[in-house]
């Protein structure tokens, strides 16, 4: 029990170790400052995506990717509920 | 389950739902709102209705709805093809938010009314 708490504990080091490797080795190769904030970007250029609702401006169109994930996880669940609960003759 | 109370005042009620979820989508870009939860609306007003006149009235369209629902996904994915078509990215902006904003609420309305007519069978089968 211990030890295997022991290896648990290393495993996340190593893979945090990993992690900060990646985000830092990104953000460098990118040359980009770490502190710097996009949500000014979206507050200033969201007009120019045809919304006045800056809502829908970042949920349809800087993060369109984020809305095709949230559709597909409806989509797999409805599949899921048919597969399970659902009669051989419904669809 | 249902009383000619309920009858009478989803009879009313349901035609403001409609035109409340219709215009959530079709104004979700210049107007709070969006096709999510439009959609969401518009399934009520069906789920009332349901509720209401017992599921022997969408029953028979169940195949239907099934497809809206395929559909859906798939006509997301063909607009967000649009963006490489015209030569940008994918899902970059090509000022058509209201477009994903009706796809959207169709998806998402036939997808909670699926939700629905899975989990209400089994209601069903328990009170006879």
């Amino acid at each position: 029990m211990k030890k295997n708490m022991l290896f648990n504990l290393f495993v996340l080091l190593v893979l945090g170790f990993f992690g900060f490797i990646v985000i830092i080795s990104t953000q460098l190769s990118y040359s980009t400052d770490l502190t710097s904030i996009i949500s000014t970007y979206y507050v200033e250029n969201f007009s120019f995506t045809g919304a006045l609702n800056i809502v829908v401006a970042i949920l349809l169109d800087f993060r369109a990717y984020d809305t095709l994930g949230e559709i597909l996880v409806i989509f797999v669940t409805i599949s899921g509920i048919s597969l399970l609960i659902g009669r051989k003759d419904d669809f | 389950m249902t009383s000619r109370i309920i009858k009478t005042i989803s009879r009313t009620i349901i035609p403001f739902i409609f035109l409340f979820g219709a215009y959530m989508i079709l104004f979700g870009h210049i107007s709070p709102g969006g096709g999510f939860q439009g959609g969401v609306i518009v399934s009520m007003g069906i789920i009332l209705a349901v509720v209401a006149y017992g599921e022997d009235i969408i029953e028979r369209y169940k195949s239907e709805i099934t497809l809206v629902e395929i559909l859906g996904v798939a006509f997301f994915i063909f607009a967000g093809l649009i963006g490489i078509f015209v030569g940008k990215s994918f899902f970059s902006s090509f000022n058509a938010i209201w477009l994903l904003n009706i796809i959207i609420g169709v998806k998402v309305c036939s997808g909670i009314v699926l939700f629905y007519m899975l989990f209400i069978r089994w209601e069903y089968i328990d009170n006879d």
